[in-house]
């Protein structure tokens, strides 16, 4: 009598089942941080880097000036991009474009475009 | 008036160069459109500043959407009212492989491309299966009468073979 009890409540509670979790909507495909970035900071007005789609010719094709270089000389040509400037003229690529980033979003844009220009 | 029109030519030449001699700038998004679905807003804020540095109000900015078989729509970005901050809403009316370019509005012959994005179809419309939190649930109800009734049968198969004392 009491194992037709049990069953009896097991039988009731199997009704206050939850949703069906099926044919909720996935989470939206989110981008390339540094590509991001790069959008933001408007890097592709000035240089061309088929990564980012870009064509721009004002300032050096990456692919070209910083292809097989390291990430640390990435990273000094945006915080620093006329430390290695030759023929003794400046870059028009302004200092401390770098300063408008986090710390966070200039590694994402260094790795972005190192990936892009195969660094070593 | 030889030497003058020597140089004509080569004025004409050097003209555009001069024109843009000092005139770029960068044109920042606040977000790119990756992941939307069609038809859906892409609110979009450009941030136009010349050399990178400075500010540009009173432009005009469109952004320009282009699907796969070559169509163009032009969307125009409105002052926000903060120096050099514009604010546009973009809308892919259909799935596929789209590219989108922004001209700033001050050098528009060198417009800021992006790599071409994948829109995707409008979100399924979902059905949500509820139970329903007023009438009776039919299964359970079924199950339990069937229970019911065979512990009934029980107690009688019970009863029957063991019978209550009779008082005398």
């Amino acid at each position: 009598m009491k194992a037709v009890t049990a069953l009896l409540a097991v039988v009731a509670l199997a009704g206050c089942g939850g949703d069906d979790p099926k044919g909720s909507s996935q989470p939206a495909a989110k981008g390339d941080p540094g590509l991001k970035v790069w959008a933001a900071q408007g890097c592709g007005s000035c240089h061309a880097f088929a990564p980012a789609g870009s064509t721009a010719t004002i300032g050096p094709n990456l692919s070209n000036s910083l292809g097989g270089r390291s990430r640390d000389f990435i990273r000094e040509s945006i915080v620093a991009p006329n430390a290695r400037v030759g023929g003794g003229g400046t870059s028009i690529m302004p200092e401390g474009f770098a300063k408008k980033m986090s710390k966070d979003e200039l590694d994402a844009l260094v790795e972005f475009i190192a990936k892009g220009v195969r660094a070593q | 008036m030889r030497r003058c029109l020597l140089i004509l030519p080569l004025l004409l030449l050097t003209a555009p160069a001069v024109a843009h001699a000092g005139g770029f700038a960068t044109t920042g998004l606040s977000s790119t459109p990756d992941g939307l679905r069609a038809g859906e807003p892409w609110k979009v804020e450009l941030t136009i500043l010349q050399h990178g540095q400075t500010p540009m109000s009173d432009l005009s900015p469109e952004i320009v959407t282009v699907n796969a078989d070559g169509n163009r729509t032009t969307f125009q970005a409105k002052p926000t009212g903060k120096p050099g901050r514009y604010a546009a809403t973009v809308r892919f009316p259909k799935a596929g492989q789209w590219s989108y370019v922004v001209y700033d509005g001050f050098n528009n012959g060198m417009p800021t491309t992006y790599p071409a994005v994948l829109i995707r179809d409008t979100a399924p419309t979902t059905t949500v299966r509820r139970s329903d939190p007023v009438g009776p649930p039919g299964l359970p109800i079924a199950v339990g009468g069937v229970l019911v009734v065979g512990a009934l049968a029980l107690w009688l198969v019970h009863r029957r073979r063991h019978p209550p004392a009779r008082l005398a």
